[in-house]
């Protein structure tokens, strides 16, 4: 019986997801940006208005999916939108995503990157995937798209950082005001926190729902790598900074303290996970 | 339809037409509201009753009573003795705005005012206000005095209004489920009554309003109609102010006695006034669902 079951598990953690909006649409050109001296087409507001969401639920394969090794700098850029802006992917040559102005809170977009390259690009951190772990290796938690970097003049270095010490079950803010730390809980074994990765704080909400009614979830760019949904659902796996206590399905468990602290960062702060390969 | 039956129906057109626009048959006329001098209804200070209910005044100071004669509808007319277009604009706007009352006071300032307008070389050699008046007891004839000037002021400054006309406005705020509602009408008098589509009044909920006037600012609550991710936002109103003189007269004329006339043509000061507004419906948010 409990070989059917894992059959069954098997089965589901497998099978792909329905197809998301977005996905099938291809690269589109117009207008005018340079790589390398080379002229790159940029989509007209049409054309980037039908391109896909980067999203917190968005699958999109174009992204890229690891920072270039030589760009060894960290993402310390905090970009707050104002209007959509194209994504490309390393190759540059045609735009594969976009990112809305305004997220689904209504909000402003608010995004992590890295310092513009002496080109004009930029490289962002995204709020979508751009694998499922389902469709087999490769998936990872944090997803990358290029930008013209003139597109998003509203540009903050960030202040503080956010540090999850998977092993140590610890989450330390550094920046004014001096270093934190707080106690942490994290993904059990079958559902494991991702580790080795950056992403950022992209919202922060309260969602009776889930249980948070009094303090607010703080939801990174970060997704599960074990599984496309590891709690179910279909919102993308996404990893939370949230009240609770525990092992989780991926989130990491806060106390009130922490919780506190988190929600008078930025959003834009760049929060990394490491784990016992990561100098830990 | 058989040729007889064709005619027949052609005659009684005919007749009804003639009915409807022809000056009616001869009446006695009625005695009004007013005073008589010592009981004397030949003696009066006042209006005299027609059939159709209205209140007539005579224009020939000095000349019998038509009580008890045959009078006859003559119908409108937009001139009347020696008036000019000036007098007849005056005339008419005293008889269509305060003729036809049944008060005894305001009847016989109303006479005064008519007898000074129509007739005033005849009104003024026979003492003027200042002898009609000995008509009415003594103690109205302050009352009537004063409201004879009343109404010679008003028709004095009396000017045909600028075409009715309003506008309606919508703001809608930011939370696009309130709105304000702000009427601007002229003349300020008029009033009418506002009904909204797809929203309510906030203070009574309904989406009907009567009395709306000028300068009123209404809050008003936006009702998002279910499914529809953008829709209107309306106020239509439908609005009325009393209406003015188109400069004539009803006349009716009694063989050897006062010629009388009554109030003419009202012409109706009504208009629409709308707006709209275009509304996207409130998005709704989904909150995303952390892995847990």
């Amino acid at each position: 019986m409990r070989a059917v079951v894992a059959l069954v598990l098997s089965a589901a953690l497998v099978t792909p997801a329905p197809p998301l909006p977005g996905r099938g649409v291809g690269p589109v050109h117009q207008g005018v940006a340079v790589h390398d001296g080379v002229a790159v087409a940029t989509p007209s507001a049409d054309e980037l208005a039908r391109l896909p969401e980067a999203r917190y639920d968005a699958v999109i394969p174009g992204l890229d999916i690891d920072p270039p090794k030589r760009f060894t700098g960290g993402p310390t850029m905090i970009l707050t939108l104002d209007h959509d802006v194209a994504l490309y992917p390393t190759a540059k040559d045609h735009a594969v995503a976009r990112l809305a102005a305004r997220n689904f809170l209504g909000h402003p977009t608010v995004v992590l990157a890295y310092p513009p390259r002496r080109d004009g690009w930029q490289l962002v951190l995204t709020p979508a995937r751009r694998q499922l772990p389902s469709a087999g290796p490769g998936a990872i938690a944090q997803s990358y798209g290029w930008i013209r970097a003139d597109t998003v003049p509203t540009q903050a270095e960030a202040r503080y950082r956010v540090e999850i010490s998977v092993p140590r079950g610890r989450l330390s803010i550094t920046g004014p005001g001096g270093p934190r730390a707080f106690p942490a809980d994290v993904g059990g074994r079958r559902t494991p926190t991702p580790t080795g990765v950056v992403g950022y704080l992209q919202a922060r909400y309260l969602d009776p729902a889930q249980g948070q009614s009094s303090h607010r979830i703080q939801l990174t760019s970060l997704h599960a790598t074990a599984a496309d949904e590891p709690y179910g659902g279909d919102d993308g796996g996404l990893i939370g900074l949230h009240f609770g206590s525990g092992s989780s399905h991926g989130c990491v468990r806060l106390g009130v303290d922490a919780i506190a602290a988190l929600d008078d960062l930025p959003l834009g702060t760049p929060v990394r996970i490491v784990g016992a390969g990561d100098g830990e | 339809m058989t040729r007889r039956l064709f005619a027949t129906l052609t005659v009684a057109a005919i007749a009804l037409a003639g009915a409807q626009f022809a000056p009616a048959a001869a009446h006695a006329a009625d005695a009004g509201p007013g005073y008589d001098y010592r009981g004397d209804p030949h003696s009066h200070l006042g209006g005299y009753l027609d059939p159709d209910g209205s209140v007539s005044y005579c224009i020939d100071a000095g000349k019998s009573s038509p009580l008890g004669g045959p009078t006859s509808d003559e119908g409108l007319v937009d001139h009347v003795n020696d008036l000019g277009a000036s007098g007849m604009r005056k005339l008419a706007y005293v008889l269509l705005r305060h003729g036809n009352t049944r008060d005894a006071d305001t009847a016989a300032a109303v006479a005064l005012v008519v007898w000074g307008l129509a007739d005033p070389a005849d009104h003024a050699a026979r003492g003027g206000d200042g002898f009609v008046i000995t008509r009415a007891p003594a103690e109205h004839r302050a009352t009537i005095l004063e409201l004879a000037a009343r109404f010679r002021d008003e028709a004095e400054r009396y000017r045909t209004p600028e075409p009715a006309a309003g506008e309606l406005s919508l703001t809608v705020e930011r939370d696009r489920s309130h709105a304000m509602l702000g009427v601007s009408v002229s003349p300020a008098s008029a009033t009418g009554t506002v009904e909204l589509s797809n929203a309510v009044f906030a203070d009574t909920g309904l989406a009907s309003r009567e009395g709306v006037a000028d300068g009123d600012q209404l809050e008003i609550d936006v009702q998002h109609p279910a499914g529809a991710a953008a829709y209107a936002v309306r106020a239509e109103g439908s609005f009325e102010a009393v209406g003015h003189t188109d400069g004539t007269v009803h006349l009716y004329r009694t063989p050897g006695a006062q010629t009388t006339v009554s109030a003419g043509t009202r012409v109706p000061m009504a208009f629409d006034a709308a707006a709209a507004v275009q509304i996207e419906a409130p998005k709704t948010v989904v909150l995303p669902r952390v892995a847990g």
